[in-house]
């Protein structure tokens, strides 16, 4: 047995480090952090906008969002951070560092190819990137999170357990994956709309 | 948030609280063998109780089962160990080992999710962000701002969604309506959301800046000295620490399972390792049964 989960918490910990770093070395200011802090409350609380509907998680698609307006440094911070306050709000775990990356990763991905995509966007760009969300968190974003479960529920990692372990995620991960590609059709343009818009008002998020 | 954390019982210094959690959770995910991960069970169990009573009996009871599939199913992917217990599937041998290996990393992952359950309850945001605004005061003061956004967006999705039902927009929530109508709707919740707190936010941000943010010495709401116990508690901390690692490093918390269970036990450390780790995680304990026995003397002597 090798202690996979504590090196594994050690690197994602290095990773992290870089992207909260540079945060602090640019020296906000005051509508930047506000800005993000809005956007990151957004992606934690729009659980409680989909109450009605059960298994219905869309923080991974506003954070996709704000990645896409505000850049990947901007969109890796927010993703990290809502998972963060998420677990402040429903726990901590030992899940919280993966949480933190995956949703991380979400941010800084959308955010590489989003800012090239004209707002609002048009029917078949909405499509393509509520398909691109859909393979994100199912390819990505949710594989990360089961390797949390990998390293810390497995004794023996050998090829049959770990696949068991990520195909009883796979369920929940189309779900989850699912869950993203709607939100990203139907509130992208909105919510890019009301970011572009407080772009060109206050000069904000550039 | 929510009731005051009762932390260990007497008020210490974050950084203890912070340091004690950060060694036993780290330690714990490090040290695979037998004899220590049972020695962290026990002592996450214990600590868990003494902080939450009752309803850490509940999440203990919740946390069995789930360390019991971790332990059988390991034998289920490895066939290693002399001995077999039965065979199933055509031969395929279950064996006492790997059900050993299984245990122990099942009672490994109780105790990280029984201190993770302590930490939750002693560690509020407010003595985190204490400890991390003087490195990362952007980071931290952003994370307040979220923690205090989050339910005031609830709130505001809650008004959004009874403002549309009183204008007769809303879809409702019953069984009736399908969910791919209640999706809609709640994207359009969202999407009013967003744009009330986008605008509200600018105006937040502009009343910091016109109250002079950034431009002085920030201070903290809570402040706590750092007492001599505190520092006491950090140096006892760190020098049994210093013992359990430097008995990992010359290997007695080690173990291996197959083809036969073998701990280390006659390893001139071995003792000595196990013995400082079971007092590293039973220091808060320890002050707390403590306090707790001064509590029900002084009141049956009244």
């Amino acid at each position: 047995m090798k202690p996979y989960y504590l090196i594994s918490v050690l690197i994602i910990g290095a990773a992290l480090v870089p992207f909260f770093a540079g945060f602090e070395r640019r020296r906000p200011t005051a509508r930047d952090i506000v800005l993000l802090a809005v956007m990151v409350a957004l992606a934690v609380a729009s659980r409680a906008a989909f109450a009605a509907v059960p298994h219905f998680k869309p923080m991974a698609a506003v954070v996709m969002i704000t990645g896409m307006a505000l850049g990947p440094r901007q969109g890796f911070l927010a993703g990290a951070l809502a998972a963060l306050a998420s677990g402040f709000l429903f726990g901590q775990g030992p899940w919280t560092p993966f949480q933190m990356l995956a949703f991380g990763s979400a941010g800084l991905v959308f955010g590489l190819v989003g800012p090239r995509l004209p707002v609002p966007l048009s029917g078949w760009a909405r499509l393509g990137l509520a398909g691109a969300g859909f393979l994100f968190v199912v390819l990505v974003l949710g594989p990360i999170l089961d390797t949390s479960s990998v390293f810390l529920m497995l004794a023996s990692l050998t090829p049959a357990s770990v696949l068991a372990i990520y195909g009883a995620g796979l369920p929940i991960n189309v779900i989850h994956g699912v869950a993203t590609a709607l939100t990203l059709l139907l509130v992208a343009n909105p919510l890019l709309g009301q970011l572009a818009r407080l772009r060109t008002k206050y000069g904000l998020g550039e | 948030m929510g009731t005051p954390p009762t932390a260990f019982l007497i008020p210490v210094h974050p950084i203890v609280e912070l340091g004690f959690f950060l060694c036993a959770i780290g330690l714990g995910v490090f040290l695979l063998s037998p004899p220590f991960a049972l020695v962290g069970a026990g002592a996450a169990a214990l600590t868990l109780l003494l902080l939450q009573g009752r309803a850490a009996g509940r999440l203990i009871g919740a946390t069995v089962p789930l360390a019991a599939v971790v332990a059988l199913a390991n034998p289920l992917f490895v066939p290693l160990g002399q001995t077999v217990l039965f065979a199933y599937a055509g031969g395929r041998p279950y064996t006492a080992e790997a059900l050993a290996c299984g245990a122990t990393v099942a009672a490994l992952l109780a105790a990280v999710l029984w201190w993770f359950a302590s930490f939750n309850r002693v560690m509020d945001t407010a003595k985190l962000l204490y400890l991390f605004g003087r490195f990362a005061p952007a980071v931290s003061l952003t994370l307040t701002l979220v923690l205090r956004l989050v339910p005031t967006f609830g709130r505001r999705a809650s008004a959004v969604a009874e403002a549309r039902a009183g204008i007769g927009l809303g879809r409702g929530s019953g069984a009736k309506v399908p969910a791919i109508a209640r999706v809609r709707e709640a994207t359009v919740v969202l999407a009013s959301v967003s744009a009330w707190s986008l605008e509200h936010g600018v105006a937040t941000a502009d009343a910091m800046e016109s109250r002079g943010f950034g431009t002085g010495h920030r201070a903290t709401v809570p402040c706590w000295p750092l007492r001599w116990r505190d520092a006491v508690a950090l140096g006892l901390m760190g020098a049994l620490v210093a013992i359990v690692v430097a008995g990992a490093a010359l290997g007695v918390t080690e173990a291996t399972f197959f083809p036969r269970i073998a701990v280390p036990t006659g390893a001139p450390l071995f003792g000595v390792s196990l013995v400082a780790y079971g007092l590293l995680l039973l220091l808060p304990a320890l002050v707390m049964g403590r306090e707790r026995l001064r509590w029900h003397f002084s009141r049956a002597r009244r």
